[in-house]
This record gives C-alpha cells, structure tokens and sequence, in this order.
C-alpha cells in the first residue's frame, strides 16, 4: 500500500554499533509525522525514560520530517523537528523539542527516510553519510574541532558533490554499467547534499549547543548539540534523488494556489501593511538595518514568503530574528553609527552559527552577566573570575571571545555550560531570580520579549509544556495592534471582530468563544484561558510540530487580504488539513488534526511523567510572580483584546502586573481537569490515555506508580 | 561522482546527413535539413526567462514542477533546476537553470527517434514524447548548457524537458504557451517570467536572464539594478 | 530651545558620557518576531542610536521618564525639556520617537563642536605657553 506523502522507511543509527537499522514508516503512520512521530519513536526506542539530562548514552535523538515536507505546502515544505531529552534545563531537562528550516528535511526524504533515530554514543567522533538508503559511517576525527560552516563544506567535498553551483548534473553512480541498470541506477541530481551539523559548543557538550544546517539554520533549543557531542556525533550529510509519491497532486497545487492569489497580498501592488500570517511578503527578519540592499530573500523549501537573506557584504548570510540582535544591546555601548551596528551585529550573528552557539541564551542573558560585570560581581578578581575583555563589551572582538570561552567551557563557560540557572545557583546569585535581574522565566531558560505576565498563552504553554514554546499562533494579535497603536493608525480590524474572527477557528473547545481571548486582570486564571491554551497546545503539537507548518506563517486566523477577513487556517480552500489530505490521501478533519495533537501532547505528558514531572514543579520563576511587568521598561504598551467592565470589547494595555501565585494553582487545577489528568499530580490518567488509544502507556506509567487517578465523579 | 554517457549508434544528424545527399532541402519530423548541412525548426513560441538575483531559492518551481507533470515530488524531475549554495554571496550564490527552448536547439536535432521534436500544435514548443523514448539520453549529452536542461527519469528509464506545461495532467490550469507554466504561477516572488520574445541566442546564461525587480522591490529594501 | 542652545563645556561632556551602571536608563526595542528587547542605555550617544527610525523594529521608551533621566542623570535639563516638548507635540508614539531622535542627533552635534573647540583653545594655550 502507497504511503502517500511518505519516504517509507525510518533510519535507526546504532552509534555504539556502528548500525543502520531500517523500520518501516507505516507502524507510525497514525502518529502522523515531526513530533508524533519523534516521540512515538522515542517511547519505543528509549529504554530508560528517567534520564533527565540529554547527555546520557541512554538518550534517543529523533531528526524527524513530516509529509508535507518537499511539497510546496505553503511555508511547510522544509521545516524539520528535532526531540529528544534535552540538556542544562531547569530544575529537570524534559524531553523537549526544536525544530530548523532549509533543506534538511526534503533531502533526508528524497534520500528514502522519513526520519532518523539516534541511539547510544559512538567510541569515537563519527559523521554518517546518507545517500539513496545508502548509509556509511564515517570516522569524524579530522572534523572535530571544525566549526558548523567548514564542516559543512568539508563534507561536500568528501561526498563528491559539485563544486560549485554552476556545475552540472551529479551523478551518483560509480560506473556507466550501474547507471544502465535500472535495477541499480542511483539518478542524478543538481543539488548539494543538506548536512546538518554541530560545532564547539556542541562537541563540548554545552547546554548552548545548537544543530546547525547551511548557513543559518539552526535547531537551538533543548540543548541538541550537546546531546550529539555527548553521542560523538558531528555531522548527518543527506543527499538523494528519490520521489515522494502525493495522493492528490492536483488538490496540492490548487491549493498552493489558492493561498497565494487569495491570502498572500499580491506582490505586484501588495498591501505593505496587511494583518496575516501567511499573507505577507518576503521580508528578511532582521533586527537592524540591512547592510546593503544588494541582497535577496532566501526562504526554506516551499516558503511562500522567505525570512532570511543572502548579502553582497560577504557577512550576515541567513541568519534571522533572534541571532541578529543577540548582541544588540551591548554593540550600541560602543557603536558610532547605525552602519556599524549593524555589522558588528551580524558578524556577530556569524559568530554563533559558526560555533553552534545557541543565541537565545543571550537574550536575557546577556544582560544579566552586564549586570554582574558592572556590579563588580563578575571580572577579574571578582567573586565571579573571568578574564574575559569586559573593557570590550560590545566589540565584534568581545563577541568572539564570549563565544568562543561558552564553547569550550572557558572562563565563565565553565559554569554556564551545564545551564544558566544552575550557574545563578552556583554563583550564589538566586536573588537575581526573585528581583528580575535574570529574567530566565520557564524551566532555566530565558523570556522570550512576550512576558508571561503580560501575554497569558505564552506564558502558560510554556510552563505547562517543556520549553519556551516560541509559538507566534497568537502572539500576532500583539503585534498588529501593538504596531497600529505605535504608529497612531487606525486599527484594521477592531477587537470584537478580530477575536469573533479567530474564535472561529478554534473548535473545537474554543469555537465561537472569544472570552478564550480576553487577557484582562478578571479573566486571567478562568477556565476560557485554560481551553485556549489546550487549543493551543493541541494545535501547535500536530499543525506546527509534526504537520511541520512554519510557525512565522501559521495559523492563519485573520486576514486583511480577504474581503471578508478570515483567514486561510481551517479555510475548506486553504486550511491546513486541505494540504494534509492533498498530500496524504487522509480525510482529516481540521478538528481531527487537533485530537492527534492532544493524543501527542498526552504521549509527551507521560514521558515527562517517567522523568519526574509533579504538578508542584510546574511553577514559574520567582519574579515571574513577586515583580511587576514594569510598564514603559520595554515598550510603553502592551495591546491585547480585552474586555471592559461593561463586556464591551476593546484593544488595552496589559502591562504592569504580576502573576498570583494562587491565581495560577487555580488555573493549572482547571487546565489539568480539562485534559483528563490527575489534578493534584498532573499525571495523565488512564481513562484519558485509553480514550487516546494509549492504553500501553497506562499500563507502562502504572507499573511504575505513576498513573493519575481518575478525578471522583 | 559525474562521469560520460557516449552516445551510442546513428545520430539523426548523420540519418539525415546521408539520405539528403542529393543536395536539396529535406523536411524530416521536426524541422528541415538544408543542404549546408544546417537543421532548422520553427521558433519556439515561448520562453522562461529567470532573475537570479531576485530568486528567494525556496525550490517551490521543482516540486510543482514534478508534480503537475509526473504527479510526484521530486527535485531530480524538475524541469527547471535552482541550485544553490549557502556559503557563496549575494548574487553568486543561486543560479536557475530552466530549458531555453533554443531556436536551433541541438537535443530535437540529436534524437534518433523523433522523440525529442517541435510540437506544432502548441506553439513549437520543444518536447519529449515519452511514448517514442529510447531513454538514449543523447539529448540530454547534446544540451550545450550546464547543467544541461534535459533531465533523466530514473524509474522510467525516459529523457524529458520543459514543455512550457503542455504536458501537465496535475495542473488545473490549461498549460503551454496558450496557457499557464506552474513554476511561473508558483513562484512567491515572481522571478520567473513567460515571454514570447525569443531571447538571443547565446550560450551566455544572461541571455535569458531578466529584471524583474520592481518598485515592490526597492520598496522592499533590495537594489532594482 | 532649540537643541542647538548653547551650553557650558562641562554640559557637553555629560551629554557625550556615559552615566554609571546604577543611573542607567532602561531601553526597549519591539522586534517582531522576537518580541520586546529589553536593555539599558548608560548616555546620549546610545540612546541616539536606540531611537534611530527602522522599518522593521521601534525603540521602546517611557518618554516622560526619559525626560527626568536626561535632566538629573545625565545633567542636561535643557535638553530634557526639549524632549518634554517634542514628545508632548508628536501626534503619535512613533512620530515622538523620531522627534526625540533628531533632536539629540542636534544636541550631540552641538555638544561635539563645544567639546572640540574646548580642546582646539586648550591646544592653542599651550602651544602659546610652549608647553607640549
């Protein structure tokens, strides 16, 4: 039977053995794809789910595509999920997630995978080379040691790939005889083979290591490349010719259509200002000026609208969002014009994709050890030693040296290499967690600039979840409106319409319930938040982490684009579940796509269970509660729909307050009555897990004391 | 590791060399064979002409590509080729290498089968009939272009090539040059343009480049030059 | 006052320098889709370039306290009234951001030209005195 939108295999790599074992794609095909399927496979292939640090040899790493991969599902075709347990969380390092764009997944499925597992820890530095079901194992020596981009181009090399992009065809067989058979021709291709890769700071095992693919992308969170480095692991190189067969071609490509000529504004007279997720043009993501405008976007496979760019400057080239402002605040200590700035920021951006440091580390971070070094904590001779040049703080020459003693546990990077709480704790520094100096909000990790005081979903996703969630389904509201107020322009859409709007698309819990939306003081820990954020939850587990739709694009609520402003989520033209059932050949529901989300986010509960996880443990950072979002300290407003005393719906600042600690047991109590999970432990029970068909995982979580109990009827 | 197919057996230039011995023009499939040994065939009605520099390289032009022809995904059976390094600069760093439907195009002339041939009935467009394929893979030896325009279909052991979507049972759309092209339809950018002006004949890559960057563009924060 | 009033030598050099650590002044920039950058600006000169106008990304800032911080902490009260002013008057937030940009790309400006015809004097005294 054809697996439509399927390679039809997955590749086990046995490190220790030197191994590539084959399973079959279709014993896992309920679970869909990307995350799905990444933790069905670590729940089989892991045999000791009480680990809680990523660097065990017991620890699986699941590189896993999705079937809408290397189609040109709008902004889906290229998105790759990374799971496993992670590394330097706190106080316990889940198994959690991260994903990266670019090329990586389609290659790895037009090479015969859907996904990749990883398992125990080679003798001694390896990299693996994927190529048409072929898979060698290759020794990494001479590789280690080598930053993200050499490795890459170092590979290609010894892979055989072209030289360079005006060479022609590859062909991968080794002789004219081979290519004549049809039983063994490899095919050709013009494409360089999508190596992903990790550098120092993930050789070295740090909480910071990143999985670096091409130029700028990067799988960041959860610690992945320490979890490679501990595997001696240093590079995947996927590279192949095959065909992925799609159910409904036809359906794929008016459906691709469809968004593009009726969601995406028209990039030949566009509305420069339209409020959509999908519906906007390229536009390279960065957070200062581009250096040049010689310049192109450049965009995952089947992105609609690219976020990166590739420059003339010889600097810069696909790093986005976060790594180009990683060092902003520090470059402008001794910037002298707006060009500076913005070099000294992306080189520095070159800086950690080169080391595979993850960047977002910084983005309280930085602050934080500013903060330390100026309060004469930290420095030479201080109770904190370093020795690194803090009289350069915010040269291109201090970047440098920062990243490269956190690779290579140097200095402070001694310390901040197992995890940045952990240091805190270390260095005596635990006030700074109560007072807001160290701003690290959810499980030893950083806020993400949306405070969880402020923008409710965010906060609760992530703490009732394993990471930051770094999910912007919502958080574009805040953006739009934020923009609009910023700006003194009318709003396009005003507030009940915009959340009536979204409501609609939020079935099935949430359907046609906007109060789910409305952020304000009163509504806070209600149950409508709760059956957001399960939405939430839900969603983002299947449509965005398995389905593999980009987050910057997807969901679509609202849509300025459409006469009638609805946007292309759910849409029966447009919707998520049209590429779904194009490609796949299924007959999902939109709403069907949210029950598999719950039933993954339900097998993800039961993990951290085994790992430990309480209910007492899901609990904010101390600030996050004893310290106000001080209004004005970032931006002078927070906008949000909101409703007034007289149920009147409007657009309202929702800076300046906290979270109450009751407040919040109160709404955990609420979300984990919805789920179906033990309240006082927030443990799945089996009556919600045998509803899921999941039914082993009960017997697994009950043979070890840790099945919920049923709540009392 | 790349490695040479010699063409094997007559080549349609020496079949038609041989039996035009007399002297006088022949019309053989395609085209016309003079008597100075030149062979001509009708202009194509239409082209594909690219802006590399304004590509954003998200390969969405192959994978419809492949699939409104052969209804699978696949970059290998991707009538227009974007390769693509990640380390090479701004505008170095991509090139699109799409048919050119060359006036004299040397993969029809080559073909021993009439396989490779001008379709008349739509608009001289220059194609691969899959059916009189020997899969010699002589046109695509023949393509003067790197990489050449012709590609190699593995599992059907068959050569193809643009055919500007004649042939394209997957799209919705009418395709041909009376039609729609997916890769022109698909591309978020457009930086694929269909034209009825023959571009000049050269083998500077260039000659089928155009500017396709506009005022959105500029607007956008990137040169127009 | 313009931004371009006159002022003293030693009020140049405070509107040129960098308050300490503990008198710094907190600076957001709203980048979407990052979210709200959080930092802190120590002087004039980097507080110019976190208000510097961009099509991607605003500076977050209080302006009334801003105003306050450049009167007692940077010590430059004629300014800090000046950015009272043109906050004041700017129709929208953005457009106060602008305002209060380009006004302290003038203040500095004027700030530079006193500290460098300070030192062009002094120069000039002690070549005149024969000192080197």
């Amino acid at each position: 039977m054809t697996l439509y939108g399927y390679a039809g295999t997955i590749l086990r790599l046995d490190l220790t053995a030197r191994r590539a074992i084959e399973v079959e794609t279709a014993r896992y095909r309920s679970w869909g794809g990307g995350h799905g399927l990444g933790s069905a496979l670590f729940w089989d292939f892991c045999k000791d789910k009480t680990i809680t640090d990523g660097r065990d040899p017991a620890n699986v790493c699941i590189v896993a595509t999705s079937p809408l991969n290397a189609t040109p599902t709008p902004s889906a075709g290229g998105r790759c999920e990374v799971m496993g347990v992670g590394v330097g969380m706190h106080p316990v390092s889940w198994f959690t997630r991260s994903g990266f764009g670019g090329r990586f997944s389609t290659m790895l499925k037009h090479a015969g995978f859907d996904a990749i597992v990883i398992e125990g820890r080679a003798s001694s530095p390896v990299w693996v080379d994927i190529r048409n079901r072929k898979v060698e194992f290759h020794d990494a020596s001479d590789l280690w040691g080598t930053d993200t981009w050499t490795a890459q181009k170092k590979i290609w090399e010894r892979v055989g790939a072209p030289r360079d992009v005006r060479s022609g065809w590859w062909d991968f067989n080794a002789t004219a005889e081979q290519a004549l058979d049809p039983e063994t021709d490899q095919g050709r291709t013009t494409q360089r083979p999508a190596v992903l890769t990790i550098g120092p700071a993930g050789e070295n095992r740090t909480a910071a290591g990143c999985l670096i693919h091409d130029a700028g992308n990067g799988a960041g969170q959860g610690g992945f490349g320490a979890v490679w480095g501990s595997k001696n692991l240093k590079a995947i190189s996927v590279i192949g010719t095959g065909e992925i067969p799609v159910a409904d071609p036809m359906a794929l490509l008016r459906a691709r259509q469809v968004t593009k000529d009726k969601y995406v504004t028209d990039i030949r007279q566009p509305d420069f200002a339209s409020w959509s997720h999908v519906g906007g043009l390229p536009n390279p993501l960065f957070m200062n000026p581009p250096p040049t405008d010689e310049r192109r976007p450049q965009a995952c496979q089947g992105c609609i609208n690219g976020c990166r760019a590739r420059f003339a400057v010889g600097y810069g080239n696909e790093s986005t969002c976060q790594e180009t402002a990683w060092y902003l605040p520090a470059v402008r200590r001794v910037a002298t014009s707006v060009q500076e700035l913005s070099e000294i920021n992306l080189r520095a951006a070159d800086v950690v994709q080169r080391y595979g440091h993850n960047s977002f580390l910084f983005q309280t971070g930085l602050h934080w050890l500013e903060h330390l070094h100026e309060e004469g904590v930290l420095g030479p001779g201080k109770a904190i030693p370093s020795q690194l040049p803090w009289e350069k703080y915010g040269t291109l020459e201090f970047a440098e040296k920062l990243i490269h003693a956190l690779s290579h546990r140097e200095d402070i990077g001694a310390d901040l290499a197992d995890g940045w709480v952990q240091a805190a704790i270390k260095w005596g520094r635990e006030e700074d967690l109560h007072n807001g100096n160290m701003q690290f909000s959810y499980w030893g990790m950083p806020e993400h600039g949306y405070d969880p005081r402020a923008e409710l979903e965010w906060g609760y996703g992530s703490i009732l979840g394993d990471r930051d969630i770094n999910e912007h389904c919502f958080n574009i509201i805040f953006t739009h409106v934020t923009a609009a107020f910023a700006f003194a322009k009318p709003m396009r859409i005003q507030a009940q319409q915009l959340v009536e709007l979204i409501a609609e698309k939020l079935s099935p819990y949430a359907v046609n319930r906007p109060e789910v939306l409305d952020f304000s003081d009163g509504n806070m820990y209600s149950e409508a938040v709760a059956q957001l954020t399960r939405w939430h939850r839900h969603y983002t587990r299947f449509y965005k982490q398995s389905a593999l739709f980009c987050d910057l694009k997807w969901p679509d609520f609202y849509n300025t684009n459409v006469p009638d402003f609805r946007g292309a989520t759910a849409s029966d033209d447009a919707g998520e579940q049209v590429f779904w059932n194009a490609v796949t050949g299924d007959s999902l529901s939109f709403e069907d796509g949210i029950e598999l989300g719950r039933r993954i986010w339900n097998l993800d509960n039961a993990i951290w269970t085994l790992q430990g996880r309480h209910r007492d443990m899901v609990v904010y950072a101390p600030y996050v509660y004893e310290t106000r979002y001080t209004k004005g300290e970032l931006f002078p407003f927070f906008m949000w729909p909101c409703r007034d005393d007289k149920g009147e719906w409007q657009y309202r600042d929702v800076m300046g307050r906290s979270i109450d600690r009751g407040g919040f047991e109160d709404f955990k109590t609420i979300f984990y009555r919805l789920e179906g999970w033990d309240v006082d432990s927030g443990w799945p029970t089996r009556a919600t897990l045998e509803g899921l068909d999941l039914a082993e995982v009960a017997d697994t979580l009950e043979a070890v004391g840790r099945l919920g109990k049923e709540a009392s009827r | 590791m790349s490695r040479t197919i010699e063409p094997e057996g007559m080549t349609r230039r020496k079949f038609l060399t041989t039996t035009a011995a007399t002297g006088c023009a022949v019309a053989v499939g395609s085209g016309v064979l003079l008597a100075d040994g030149r062979f001509v065939i009708p202009n194509s009605e239409g082209f594909l002409v690219v802006d590399m520099k304004k590509c954003q390289a998200c390969g969405t032009c192959m994978m419809a590509c492949a699939l409104a022809h052969t209804g699978v995904s696949s970059y290998s059976l991707s009538r227009i080729q974007v390769l693509q390094d990640s380390f090479v600069d701004w505008p170095d760093d991509v090139v699109l290498a799409q048919c050119r439907q060359c006036q004299n195009a040397p993969c029809v002339e080559v073909c021993p089968t009439g396989a490779n041939h001008v379709d008349r009935e739509h608009g001289n467009v220059r194609r691969v009939d899959r059916e009189l394929c020997i899969g010699c893979k002589m046109c695509i030896q023949s393509c003067p272009f790197t990489p050449a325009r012709l590609q190699w279909d593995t599992g059907r052991r068959k050569s193809q090539k643009c055919d500007l979507c004649v042939d394209t049972p997957y799209l919705d759309e009418k395709g041909g040059p009376d039609g729609v092209q997916a890769c022109v339809r698909v591309c978020p950018v457009n930086a694929i343009a269909f034209t009825r002006d023959m571009p000049a004949q050269t083998r500077d890559p260039a000659s089928y480049s155009a500017n396709l960057r506009d005022w959105v563009w500029k607007r956008l924060g990137m040169t127009t030059e | 006052m313009t931004p371009a009033a006159p002022m003293d030598v030693a009020t140049a050099r405070r509107v040129l320098g960098r308050v300490s650590h503990a008198q710094r002044f907190p600076v957001g920039r709203f980048v979407p889709p990052v979210g709200l950058l959080g930092s802190f600006v120590r002087g004039l000169p980097e507080l110019q370039l976190a208000l510097r106008p961009e099509s991607r990304s605003l500076p977050g800032v209080n302006m009334e306290r801003l105003a306050a911080w450049i009167e007692h902490e940077v010590g430059d009260p004629t300014c800090a009234a000046a950015v009272r002013g043109a906050a004041g008057a700017a129709p929208s937030y953005v457009e106060a951001c602008i305002a209060v940009h380009e006004l302290l790309e003038q203040r500095l400006e004027t700030a530079r030209g006193i500290v460098e015809a300070a030192a062009d004097a002094r120069s000039a005294s002690g070549s005149r005195t024969g000192r080197t």
